[in-house]
């Protein structure tokens, strides 16, 4: 599959210039978050986040793994803390810049594919600002880029779970993010397609040059991501070692 | 089994017992299909019940449904009596075959002849006139006949009722009857163009509507008027106040005077008390209760008119006989169809 | 592989029969429209064909547009906003469910009669009179009462669709850029417009089938048609003609039914979704909201109540009180023997489907589900043809048998109208019941079956305890149907026999609504039992918010 000879044409994201690799795209710092009469999920997190790195955060599920991500894409509030992103700070006391002023991708557990809409609709609905040709040529480029071209015009419930998740993900790359989140990733997949879709997924995301964040309860996603590994504990994240 | 498992089903069957029991060839019953439903009716049964121990059973409904449902039953019929609250449905019934002639000396003697149908198929209980009322808006003389009603003059004034109401029916009927169809439909269309809004609502709210302002001319049955002025709450009173009633075509062949009646059914299952129910509706006892609580003129001659009534005053009645309405019903029907009456 | 496969024993018989309920009238409708109409047709179609044909299709068409806009935007605004009332909000929105719309159409026509209390009372406030409103007596004001009465089944429809499905969805959407409204505009409408469009279909053939709310507003529909011409044309094939056309809309709006409801299916995300997180309102969009979410409310459930309460006050000393106990005592006991029956019959069909599964008893359960589309008026004309005859049939039988005749034992009984009843609600039963044997999965009559029980065994011990709560919200809808029908109990009711709806049908008819006030707050008061309970089996979000707490 033809995961990392794209076009030259390929979107990049361009229109915000890279900060440096040593400085993080998305800085996370001192981060508390409870549901209201919950007990505390996050409780003084800090994690940073770089470009082109494909870092991991594990943890048993209820350990607020999913909460991070949605601090990070701004679907929920923090308590305390700060979430930048690209230098901007995200959130204070008064303010809270909604998700779609952040420039996050979100890959969904089961993936969310709009029901209503085609594969190709799906991917070029987050693709802003162009005349409309242009969208949807974007979005074929996505769509072959993951290895689906055949199924431009199918409806999610016609696609299978694998399918499903390279269209979410190249929907996911298709809106430019600065920053990747998957949501326990490959856990809906049986072992077998979870092995050849795993590395594809990761060096699509690496050539792209993204920064990206995956949670999950399952080590061996972590070593295939081959980048930074936390554990999250208490509310805190804490560097791991994976064996 | 436990009494607890047994007790909601045996409920359910002992009801549906009840339902379906039909309890309608029983001894001491008489079988009514009525097109009067007024309150009086439950005291008039009651006294019936008292005086002869027969106990009434009744359908209510409209009179055509009542007629559609005799002919669907056919000779099974549990019905014994037939009552309408117009000539022109009695002579329905008469065409449809359902009634039969009866011998009643008690009949004969209370009511007049020409309350009865001449081959003694039906007999009129009740007199209702249908009247106009003006507005205190118009003069006295403003109106004074069918007529005028479809005068140009009267443009947007109009307030009637549907044609799907019988006594509309009848009125037209007399009037084919009277001046002949194309006069009638020439009638019709004039009325329709005059209507101060769409035919809605009964007798009642045409005067409601005309105290309102809505128009300044309606047409309704009599008693409508009195039961608002004595019966009527504050406000139907203060309407009713406002509205002047008036018999109209007196110079000419009188005011539309309809029946309300009964016939005996041929088919009936209780034949013999089904006749005692009608004698006792012409004694002046149940007169009293079938037609002046109602404010309708009774059939029995020599009766105490209410207050209202009286106040009415003295008018002259077209003496139509009530089955040239039945006859010329289908064609008054398809009259106001034509004329876009709804 | 199912057990019982093997010996479809009397099942697919057994289906067979109950369905007759609903094809009998059916076919008997479709076949005297093939009779000589002997020219009453040929009149009815100068003359009010176009009118019947404008008025219905013109009022499907508001109905279906406002109750689409009203249950949409209210569900929205209560699943995906935080204000206060909203729970109260949620629950009193199905309020206008309770009240049938010709008792909406009563009360309204009532409140703006010209020279009215209300318009009495305007006058003498501020010089204006309910005549500067639009008539409530007019195709805009049926159109009105039904939207107002009918909006619930679009908003119980919508509000599980966002509540299941807008969750995630909106989030997705605003991770890629798109902010509420866009959101709402181009994923969450889309993806619950099917189940908008089902609850649209049913809203259709309440519309089609109204006969009370459009006869009382002097609106000739279909409906009405096939009354008048059974009544006045004297002519039993015009009326069949009419009830023919008037199935075929009705068969248009099942139909689209059929095909969003299939779609919706497609239409469902994953399955493990987020619950909706609710916006909480600044002050002035609360505001709104509240209003919003109350004015449905006020005119389809409490100004009619309050209208009836007034008119019932007023009429205390009548007999009103006296008139709502006879015939309430009276609707109680047919209802409830009718939802006893409907319920039996309903799983004597779905039994069928479970031990012979097959075309022949899929098909008459599908049969069953239909009823509830068929229009009063027209299972009254469709079953009074056939049950005349079998009573006439039958009493010749004993006549020369016996020498007896025992008497109309269904059209002059209590029979026509429960018969009349199944047909219309076993649907209601069905399904209700269709759910909960949906969750009762086949293993178990397995393991029934292998431990040795019988089939009627495995039915009492283990299915019918399981089924129990279905079963007794299947009789308590059908009862509420029952108490509020109207056009078949008018044509097939017997001696004696006047429910709460002829009643007050009669005397609202008759002007004597306020004697016909109380019986009209019983009917009411009666339907608010299951709005209660459909509400609580309806809520996803707030259990599923419970459920769902953090992790």
């Amino acid at each position: 599959m033809p995961a990392v000879d794209r076009p030259s044409t390929h979107p990049r994201p361009q229109s915000t210039p890279q900060p440096p690799a040593s400085e993080p795209v998305v800085c996370v710092r001192d981060a508390a978050f409870a549901y209201p009469g919950g007990h505390s999920l996050l409780d003084g997190l800090s994690l940073d986040l770089y470009a082109g790195a494909v870092t991991t955060v594990i943890g048993p599920s209820g350990s607020g793994k999913t909460t991070l991500l949605r601090v990070i894409a701004g679907l929920e509030r923090l308590e305390r803390g700060t979430v930048e992103i690209a230098g901007r700070a995200m959130n204070d006391r008064r303010q809270h810049t909604p998700p779609e002023r952040r420039g996050v991708g979100y890959l969904f557990q089961d993936h969310a594919l709009f029901p209503h809409m085609t594969a190709l609709k799906n991917i070029a609905f987050g693709v802003r600002g162009r005349r409309r040709v242009e969208r949807l040529a974007l979005a074929k480029h996505w769509l072959d880029d993951v290895g689906l071209a055949e199924f431009a015009d199918a409806m999610p419930h016609t696609l299978s779970g694998g399918q499903q998740q390279r269209v979410a993900l190249a929907r996911a790359l298709a809106s430019e993010p600065r920053v990747v989140l998957l949501d326990e990733p490959f856990s809906s997949l049986d072992p077998e397609m979870r092995d050849q879709l795993c590395p594809q997924t990761f060096e699509t995301l690496r050539s792209v040059g993204v920064a990206t964040l995956i949670v999950t309860h399952m080590p061996i996603i972590a070593k295939h991501a081959g980048g930074p590994v936390f554990e999250i504990n208490h509310g805190q994240a804490s560097r791991a070692k994976i064996g | 089994m436990t009494p607890r498992c047994i007790g909601l089903p045996l409920t359910l069957v002992l009801l549906a017992l009840t339902l379906f029991a039909p309890g309608l060839h029983a001894q001491g019953v008489v079988n009514v299909y009525t097109s009067r439903h007024y309150d009086t009716d439950a005291e008039l049964h009651g006294l019936f019940t008292q005086k002869t121990g027969i106990r009434v059973n009744s359908i209510e409904g409209n009179a055509d449904e009542l007629l559609a449902r005799m002919r669907n039953e056919g000779d099974l019929s549990p019905a014994d009596v037939f009552v309408a609250v117009d000539a022109g449905r009695l002579q329905k019934a008469v065409d449809q075959g359902v009634f039969t002639p009866f011998e009643s000396d008690v009949v004969e003697q209370n009511i007049p002849d020409f309350m009865r149908h001449d081959q003694g198929l039906y007999i009129g209980l009740s007199k209702r006139v249908r009247v106009l009322y003006l507005s205190d808006r118009v003069a006295s003389d403003f109106v004074t006949t069918y007529a005028d009603l479809a005068d140009p003059r009267l443009k947007g004034k109009v307030l009637i009722r549907s044609s799907g109401n019988v006594y509309n029916q009848s009125l037209l009927a007399s009037f084919i009857a009277n001046y002949g169809q194309a006069d009638t439909e020439a009638w019709a269309r004039g009325v329709v163009d005059n209507m101060a809004r769409v035919p809605q609502g009964g007798d009642t709210s045409q005067i409601r509507a005309l105290a309102a302002g809505v128009g300044d001319v309606a047409v309704g049955n009599h008693y409508y008027f009195a039961r608002m002025l004595v019966l009527g709450d504050a406000s139907d009173k203060a309407a009713a106040q406002t509205v002047r009633l008036v018999f109209p075509d007196q110079q000419g062949r009188g005011a539309h005077t309809n029946i309300s009646g009964i016939g005996l059914i041929k088919t009936a299952p209780n034949r013999d008390n089904a006749i005692r129910y009608i004698e006792f509706l012409t004694t002046p006892e149940a007169q009293a209760i079938y037609a002046l609580k109602n404010f309708e003129y009774p059939a029995v001659e020599g009766l105490e008119l209410p207050e209202v009534l009286k106040s009415f005053g003295e008018f002259k009645s077209d003496t139509l006989n009530a089955a040239e309405l039945g006859r010329y019903n289908r064609d008054a029907v398809e009259a106001m169809d034509r004329a876009g009456w709804r | 592989m199912n057990l019982s496969v093997l010996r479809p024993g009397p099942w697919p018989l057994i289906a067979l029969a109950v369905s007759l309920l609903v094809v009998v009238p059916l076919a008997t409708v479709v076949f005297a429209s093939l009779g000589d109409a002997q020219g009453s047709w040929a009149h009815l179609a100068q003359t009010r064909l176009g009118t019947y044909t404008r008025n219905t299709l013109t009022l499907a068409a508001a109905v279906c547009a406002a109750t689409a806009v009203i249950g949409t935007a209210t569900a929205w605004v209560v699943t995906t906003c935080q204000f206060p009332g909203r729970r109260l909000f949620a629950w009193a929105l199905l309020l206008p469910l309770t009240v049938p719309a010709y008792l909406a159409a009563y009360a309204y026509t009532d409140l703006l009669e010209p020279g009215g209390q209300l318009d009495a009372a305007l006058r003498a406030q501020t010089g204006w009179s309910t005549l500067d409103l639009p008539p409530a007596r007019s195709l805009a004001g049926a159109a009105f009462v039904l939207s107002i009465t009918l909006y619930p089944y679009v908003y119980l429809a919508a509000r599980a669709s966002f509540a299941e499905q807008s969750g995630a969805a909106i989030e997705v959407s605003r991770t890629l850029g798109r902010g509420p409204w866009a959101s709402f505009f181009r994923v969450a409408l889309p993806m619950a417009r099917p189940s908008i469009a089902a609850g649209a279909a049913l809203v259709l053939m309440e519309t089609l089938g109204d006969f009370g709310a459009v006869e009382h507003c002097a609106v000739d529909t279909f409906a009405t048609g096939v009354f008048h011409a059974w009544r006045s044309l004297e002519s039993a094939t015009t009326a069949a003609r009419l009830a023919t056309v008037l199935i075929t809309f009705v068969a248009f709006a099942v139909l689209l039914e059929g095909i969003t409801r299939r779609r919706a299916r497609f239409y469902q995300l994953g399955t493990r979704l987020p619950p909706v997180r609710r916006t909480t309102l600044r002050p002035a969009a609360a505001v709104a909201a509240i209003v919003g979410c109350a004015l449905p409310v006020a005119m389809g459930f409490a100004l009619p109540v309050a209208a009836f309460a007034r008119l019932a006050w007023s009429a205390v000393e009548s007999h009103a009180v006296q008139i709502a106990i006879e015939a309430g005592l009276r609707s109680a006991s047919v209802a409830a023997v009718a939802a006893a029956i409907a319920v039996v019959l309903a799983l004597a069909v779905r039994f069928a489907r479970r031990f012979a599964p097959g075309p022949a008893t899929a098909t008459p359960a599908a049969a069953c589900r239909l009823g509830y589309a068929i229009p009063g008026t027209v299972v009254g004309l469709g079953l009074l043809i056939p049950l005349a005859a079998m009573d006439r049939g039958f009493n010749g039988l004993t006549l020369w048998a016996f020498d007896w005749r025992p008497g109309l034992i269904l059209t002059g009984t209590a029979a026509a109208v429960v018969i009349g009843y199944q047909t219309r609600f076993l649907a209601v039963a069905t399904a209700l019941l269709d759910g909960a044997f949906k969750r009762l999965r086949p293993s178990l009559d397995e393991a029934a079956r292998t431990l040795g029980s019988s089939r009627l065994e495995m039915i009492r011990r283990v299915h019918l305890p399981l089924l129990r709560g279905s079963v007794a919200a299947a009789a308590l809808l059908v009862f509420v149907d029952v108490v509020k029908e109207l056009p078949a109990t008018l044509m097939l009711r017997p001696f004696n026999f006047d429910t709460l709806a002829v009643r007050v049908y009669q005397l609202a008819g008759d002007e004597r609504l306020p004697e016909a006030s109380a019986a009209a707050l019983v009917i009411i008061a009666i339907g608010v039992i299951p709005v209660a309970t459909l509400s609580r089996l309806t809520q996803p979000s707030s259990a599923r918010t419970k459920s769902l707490q953090p992790q």
